[in-house]
């Protein structure tokens, strides 16, 4: 098993999305009540739901929507916390100061707080982005910290300092590389659960908004037709797992090799 | 002690400042959430109500003020005092919240006694399965799921929820199995030692059996070894239990949270906010505060054997 399976599976999703939507020609919001919650058939590969809009075309776009708002987040927030990061290994005052700050935000529950967010802010895909953001960079600050500090006390570094090379020079060229790849880790890993929690609150009605073809909305409307159309629930539901699980298969063997490093 | 002071003051602050956070004037949002058109004698009157024209450092005091009371302020939809609405609603989420943890207790117990008795068995290869599918397919997808197949599908579980523990099976399962796959790597893992600690060993050259043992030595052992990692998907369990509530419509947080949201009450919010970030806070730091007490040698299983022999 492992990083094979998961990068292809990833792969498969993003090309499917990212291809998708081309190969398959045809608008996703189309309606045609004529047909409305067929179950899946040559005609339409993943049946048609409510409205008779074709399931697998809502889901290629769907996916275009989810994984672009995932990818949007993930970076920010690393783009955010590299910052920050780095920023906290300065000397004091700033640095320990910066850190204080930044251990006690993640301290704090993320749904809670991103459910906070896009209360006062208001619901969207837009506003649900910017939650996601304000909630996750200081995790990866208080990662590039540990990985930038753990980096500055090494021998090389030492070596450089000797040399008399300036403190911006070395976090530059040589920490903050090597940093940025193991940090590469942690944000594949965080891209398939951003993925999940988008879908989540657009399940909850917080985030896309009909009629806009998303993974999670797909979920809620599924849910109202249970009995009759089971199918509306399938192709979401392992749309995400499996975007999940090529995140999570592809980023143990990289984990697994870290470690042994 | 004082960092989780500073985090709690920390959070209040962020949570407060919400409300500025709204977009256009706060005023109007007050009256707007409560459906009414405002007039500008309207407008100004609730600005004054509400000290909007006070420095922010000030307005912060009289709300912290009054959150430290108890008094939370009340719905700007319904106009009951928040304290009310949450209080109710917390005993809701829980007692689910309780069933959901003893079930993950129990389903992470049994399933990790049956890998580590035989790695690789079938119980083994299962609880593997089952623990990549509880961290591939996010907690509402399983609760989905879950109504659809085993609730609609094979009649196991009720489809509506009414917040009775009767009722309850089919949430706290799915939020039992979100807490197994954080729990049962771990646990496995520390009865897989205790299994073949110098103990373990001697015990089974004097003939007992592996019941005898597991009851005996290694269960209590990994049980105390595993108190850290209670705290593991603590934010999981919280952030599952919200999206679960509201795909089984149980009546506790979630769905109020929810709703509060799409009708942009926000002193509901910031009331859901607070109570729920002080609860999580002060769990997590209490679950540390376990995990040292227990001391740094979490793989001193073979001299705990020789306190027991």
């Amino acid at each position: 098993m492992g990083p094979a399976v998961g990068g292809v599976l990833l792969m498969a999703v993003v090309g499917a999305v990212v291809v998708g939507p081309a190969l398959a020609t045809g608008d996703p919001d189309a309606q045609d009540l004529a047909i409305k919650l067929r179950s899946p058939s040559s005609d339409h590969w993943l049946g048609t739901d409510q409205y008779g809009r074709d399931l697998l075309l809502r889901l290629l776009h769907g996916g275009r929507l989810s994984l672009s708002a995932a990818v949007v987040i993930t970076a920010t927030s690393v783009l955010i916390g590299l910052m920050v990061g780095l920023v906290a290994t300065l000397p004091r005052p700033v640095g320990p100061a910066i850190t204080a700050l930044v251990d006690t935000l993640v301290a704090l529950p993320s749904l809670v707080m991103a459910l906070a967010v896009v209360g006062a802010l208001g619901v969207g895909m837009r506003n649900l982005v910017v939650a996601f953001v304000i909630v996750g960079w200081p995790f990866y600050a208080r990662l590039i910290r540990g990985f930038a500090l753990e980096r500055m006390n090494r021998p090389d570094i030492d070596a450089g300092r000797a040399m008399g090379f300036g403190r911006a020079r070395l976090l530059g060229r040589h920490v903050a590389p090597a940093t940025v790849r193991s940090v590469a880790v942690a944000a594949t890993l965080d891209l398939g659960y951003t993925l999940a929690a988008l879908a989540g609150f657009s399940y909850l009605g917080l985030g896309a908004e009909a009629p806009t073809a998303e993974w999670g909305l797909m979920l809620r409307d599924a849910q109202m037709f249970f009995t009759r159309a089971p199918w509306l629930l399938l192709g979401p539901s392992a749309a995400i797992a499996l975007t999940v699980l090529g995140t999570t298969m592809l980023v143990e063997h990289a984990h697994g090799r870290q470690r042994s490093r | 002690m004082a960092r989780t002071l500073a985090t709690l003051a920390a959070a209040s602050v962020f949570v407060f400042s919400l409300l500025h956070l709204l977009p256009g004037d706060p005023a109007a949002a007050v009256i707007n959430s409560g459906q009414r058109i405002a007039s500008p004698g309207e407008l100004a009157a609730v600005r004054a109500e509400l000290g909007l024209d006070r420095p922010f450092l000030v307005q912060y005091g009289a709300w912290l003020g009054g959150a430290v009371r108890g008094d939370l302020g009340r719905s700007w939809v319904s106009d009951l005092p928040v304290r009310a609405v949450l209080a109710d609603r917390v005993v809701t989420t829980a007692k689910l919240g309780l069933v959901t943890f003893l079930a993950g207790l129990v389903l992470t117990l049994v399933l990790g006694a049956g890998s580590a008795i035989r790695p690789g068995g079938p119980v083994d290869m299962a609880t593997r399965m089952l623990a990549t599918f509880g961290t591939a397919v996010p907690s509402f997808v399983m609760g989905l799921l879950a109504i659809r197949f085993l609730a609609v599908g094979l009649g196991v579980g009720t489809i509506a929820t009414d917040g009775t523990l009767g009722t309850a099976l089919l949430p706290a399962l799915v939020g039992a199995i979100g807490l197994l796959t954080y729990w049962v790597r771990p646990f496995r893992a520390l009865l897989a030692d205790a299994l073949a600690s110098e103990w373990a060993v001697t015990g089974r050259a004097r003939g007992w059996s592996t019941l005898r043992l597991l009851a005996a030595h290694a269960v209590p052992n990994a049980c105390v070894a595993f108190l850290p990692f209670l705290g593991l998907g603590l934010a999981g369990v919280v952030a599952g239990s919200i999206l679960i509530e509201n795909v089984f419509a149980w009546p506790g947080l979630g769905p109020m949270v929810v709703e509060a949201i799409r009708r942009r009450d926000l002193p509901l919010i910031q009331g859901f906010a607070l109570v729920s970030t002080v609860v999580y806070v002060v769990s997590t730091r209490l679950v540390d505060a376990v995990a040292r007490a227990a001391g740094p040698d979490l793989n001193g299983a073979t001299r705990r054997a020789e306190d027991w022999a």
